[in-house]
């Protein structure tokens, strides 16, 4: 996919700021082999033709001292991402030796000592073994599995619901031509996103729009949220001291909604707020929890609330929970509350200034998500929220399911 | 020469030390009070009748003014990331916003002087929500590796005691006993104030103003931690074997250095040598994850301050036995080859580029520097220069202190049998 200009990829640094920033994403829809790209990546890391073994590579890494390469994969709601991550020291790098990491980085991601349709056997077994302890600790970590099953039951049909690590079944029946496969063919289907920060040449420019110009068209699904109905619950007893609850909530609101704005606002008020809702009333009114908050996952019509509580709490927590979300019309000081979440959106915005990766992170959100809004128009739509808006936004919220992690609570 | 986006300036306003930090390259604001009280001071020989976890309760407390209202609401209507930690020889209060309001630095003060009364009622709230915050940490299966670990490592210095205290004694803590901790503790001359700012002072020294009126003792004493040195008596390795919950085993090793007192510059050092000897860039990692010893859950950790100290490798393993046979065979190795000098030259100059890009990063550089100040260090140049004055010989006169083998010390934890 050809992009038409680099302009809308690069975007000039702060005065006086030394560094430069570059993420290159790979991107295209979660599905079941995204375990074969994260494990893929992992091998990638360990080597190239000329530094065959890891601790030869990182010592290479540590004397480009004023260049810092890092490549992860993740997985931003639906979408499977890898992203390759450049920070360069202006004065310390002249541009031959920022060319030298591009080529290493393009090495590593295509050829990657990959010869024969193969990785280097030692690598590939060490990271099949490496991914399988990864999943056992998250099997082992009530958090994370207890939501990647609340995933699978709230999305059984969505994309959405596909772990990044995959099953140890998964990883342990994969072979390495499997593996080298599938990750090629992610690498050659991947919408390919370039996004620049500060100073680069027009041959680096000419680089990175090159690498772009390859890329795919995206994929998208779009999933119809379904009408609302009465939330369904599941119950797991678990060996773990805490009861964990997590709510799925659906709503209809996507990026290019005239109430898309209003509904980050929304969600500051309800759980991000240091003084939110979910904080006052669950926690400092009622002392049911010690955790408590609310997230809009990238790119899908949900927010979840996830809360540690005692198992004994439940009933009241739930009725706390709905009364906390039908509260909006009758809170006190509702411009204060909007004020202070505009503010809180709109400060976070500003200090990307100073973390300029956050702020190419929110251009590859634009980016891939095909958003109409800017960065600039984002910012201005944000400050013309109303409060109408944001109680609108509870006619467009319903509870979809209820999952809950019954904790032994031993004292 | 490099030249970093800030100027320091100290002195003393009302008996509270204040380090300011200026920057115009910044949007991000920050500021920080430090209050030299953690769970090192739950003892009877600071606080009367001390309980354990009360330096973290009192943390959780002190967001309500005396006038009943909250902290964070107030915080809020500035847009200020709020926030607060409580660690063994530490309480910090700090905030973070990009338009300045010298009432936050206000709120900050009274939030952390200003007399307060306890209510039974919201001390007894207060137990429920750090109970709740205990089930959490206590379902990490690596809570009482730590424990342990700590215990194993120091016999006269309770470096193991952690800030969140047990739940026989959260229960334990009272009104009164919350009031007399902060009356102890919390004071300007136990404290210290960071603000790291694009604002001139000007702007932010009429939020002094209110310590003539809320902090009340002038004839306050500071408390000073006096923490016996750790004496050097074992003789050779030690290894424990404990359980984990959780299925694969969990392996600690590790060394504590002679002579436990310890200088920045010492701290700087044992740093370079864990990763030297241990880090990305040996083939001793690469060896042990080659023969999936070790994995992504491997880390290297040097945990000290100027009175204790000891750094370790950790992580999970299904074969930790050997992972601690490979690290004393790599020490006696090393006790035999030293450092070598192309090795020491990677490490000083990575260092130094980490130390250059870390100065940029306002909302973390406050806490280096909170560190830094304790340690006598001025600023970030005399940090930096202080890693530069590092040399390859001192990095080898100081491996038999760093890594001696008579504290050589090893913990195997395998799965409980609920885990296995």
């Amino acid at each position: 996919m050809k992009l038409s200009s680099m302009k809308d990829f690069h975007f000039p640094a702060a005065k006086d700021y030394p560094f430069s920033h570059a993420i290159f994403s790979f991107g295209t829809l979660m599905d079941s082999n995204a375990y074969a790209v994260y494990l893929a990546s992992k091998i990638l890391n360990k080597s190239t033709k000329k530094y065959t073994k890891p601790y030869q590579l990182n010592r290479y890494f540590y004397q480009l001292a004023g260049l810092e390469l890092d490549m992860l994969v993740v997985k931003w709601g639906d979408r499977l991402l890898l992203n390759v991550e450049f920070t360069l020291f202006n004065q310390a790098v002249n541009e031959r030796k920022r060319f030298k990491l591009y080529e290493l980085t393009k090495e590593m991601l295509f050829e990657g000592q990959y010869w024969g349709g193969l990785y280097p056997p030692l690598y590939f077994e060490e990271e099949k073994v490496n991914h399988q302890k990864e999943i056992e600790m998250m099997l082992n970590n009530p958090i994370d599995w207890h939501f990647q099953l609340f995933m699978e039951k709230m999305f059984s049909n969505d994309p959405f619901r596909f772990s990044l690590l995959g099953t140890k079944e998964q990883v342990q029946n994969c072979t390495n031509r499997e593996v080298g496969k599938i990750h090629k063919e992610f690498l050659e289907k991947s919408q390919r996103i370039p996004l620049l920060y500060g100073v680069f040449s027009d041959k680096e420019i000419a680089f990175f729009q090159d690498l772009a110009d390859k890329g795919r068209e995206p994929t998208f699904l779009h999933h119809v949220s379904p009408a609302p109905t009465v939330p369904v619950t599941y119950e797991e007893e678990t060996h773990y001291q805490q009861t964990w609850v997590f709510l799925g909530y659906r709503h209809d609101i996507h990026q290019n909604h005239r109430l898309y704005p209003a509904l980050h606002v929304y969600n500051q008020i309800l759980g991000k707020l240091p003084a939110s809702i979910l904080y006052t009333r669950l926690r400092e009114k009622s002392g049911l929890c010690y955790n408590i908050g609310s997230s809009l996952p990238f790119g899908k019509e949900v927010l979840f609330v996830i809360a540690g509580i005692t198992y004994q709490d439940k009933d009241i927590f739930l009725r706390e929970m709905e009364k906390a979300l039908l509260s909006f019309s009758d809170l006190d000081k509702k411009q204060t509350f909007l004020r202070l979440a505009k503010n809180r959106i709109l400060s976070n915005v500003q200090e990307w200034q100073d973390y300029p990766l956050s702020r190419l992170s929110f251009e590859l959100e634009i980016a891939i998500k095909k958003a109409s809004y800017t960065y600039q128009s984002y910012i201005q739509a944000i400050e013309e929220v109303t409060w109408e808006e944001v109680e609108e936004i509870t006619q467009h919220i319903w509870l979809d399911t209820i999952y809950i992690c019954k904790g032994s609570q031993k004292e | 020469m490099i030249q970093f986006p800030f100027t320091i300036e100290r002195e003393q306003i009302h008996d509270l030390p204040v380090t300011w930090v200026f920057s115009r390259q910044f949007v991000t604001n920050s500021m920080m009070i430090t209050v030299n009280a953690g769970s090192l001071y739950e003892s009877n020989d600071f606080l009367p009748k001390a309980e354990e976890g009360i330096f973290h309760f009192l943390e959780h407390q002190v967001f309500t003014l005396h006038s009943g209202k909250d902290v964070m609401e107030m915080m809020n209507a500035y847009a200020s990331n709020t926030n607060a930690l409580t660690s063994r020889e530490k309480t910090c209060f700090y905030a973070h916003f990009v338009r300045p309001d010298v009432e936050i630095l206000r709120i900050l003060l009274r939030l952390v002087f200003e007399t307060k009364d306890f209510s039974k009622d919201r001390v007894e709230k207060e137990k429920k929500i750090i109970l709740n915050e205990m089930l959490g940490i206590m379902d990490d299966p690596l809570f009482a590796s730590f424990e342990l670990w700590n215990k194993l490592v120091y016999q006269n210095y309770p470096a193991w005691r952690l800030p969140i205290g047990t739940v026989r004694s959260v229960n334990q803590i009272t009104p009164e006993k919350l009031k007399i901790a902060h009356e102890l503790f919390y004071h300007p001359k136990q404290s210290d104030l960071i603000v790291m700012t694009n604002h001139p002072k000007s702007f932010w020294l009429p939020a002094f103003d209110i310590l003539s009126t809320i902090v009340q003792d002038q004839e306050f004493q500071p408390k000073k931690l006096a923490i016996p040195q750790d004496p050097d008596i074992r003789s050779g390795k030690i290894l424990r074997h404990s359980t984990i919950h959780f299925p694969i085993p969990y392996f600690m090793t590790g060394w504590k250095p002679l002579n436990q007192v310890f200088s920045y510059r010492d701290g700087i050092i044992g740093e370079m040598i864990s990763q030297i000897l241990f880090g990305i860039t040996t083939k001793f990692q690469d060896a042990l994850y080659a023969t999936s010893l070790i994995d992504d859950s491997f880390s290297l950790d040097w945990d000290w301050d100027k009175r204790f100290g000891c750094w370790y490798m950790a992580g999970f393993s299904y074969h930790p036995e050997k992972v601690i046979d490979a690290a004393e065979k790599e020490m006696k190795r090393r006790h035999k080859i030293g450092i070598r000098k192309n090795e020491f030259a990677l490490h000083q100059q990575y260092t130094l580029a980490n130390n250059y890009r870390e100065a940029y990063h306002p909302k973390e550089i406050i806490f280096q520097l909170q560190t830094l100040h304790r340690f006598g260090i001025q600023g970030w140049d005399e940090y930096y220069q202080l890693i530069q004055s590092i040399t390859w010989e001192e990095i080898n006169e100081n491996l038999s202190r760093f890594m001696p083998e008579s504290q050589f010390i090893a913990a195997i934890l395998l799965p409980d049998s609920d885990s296995a």
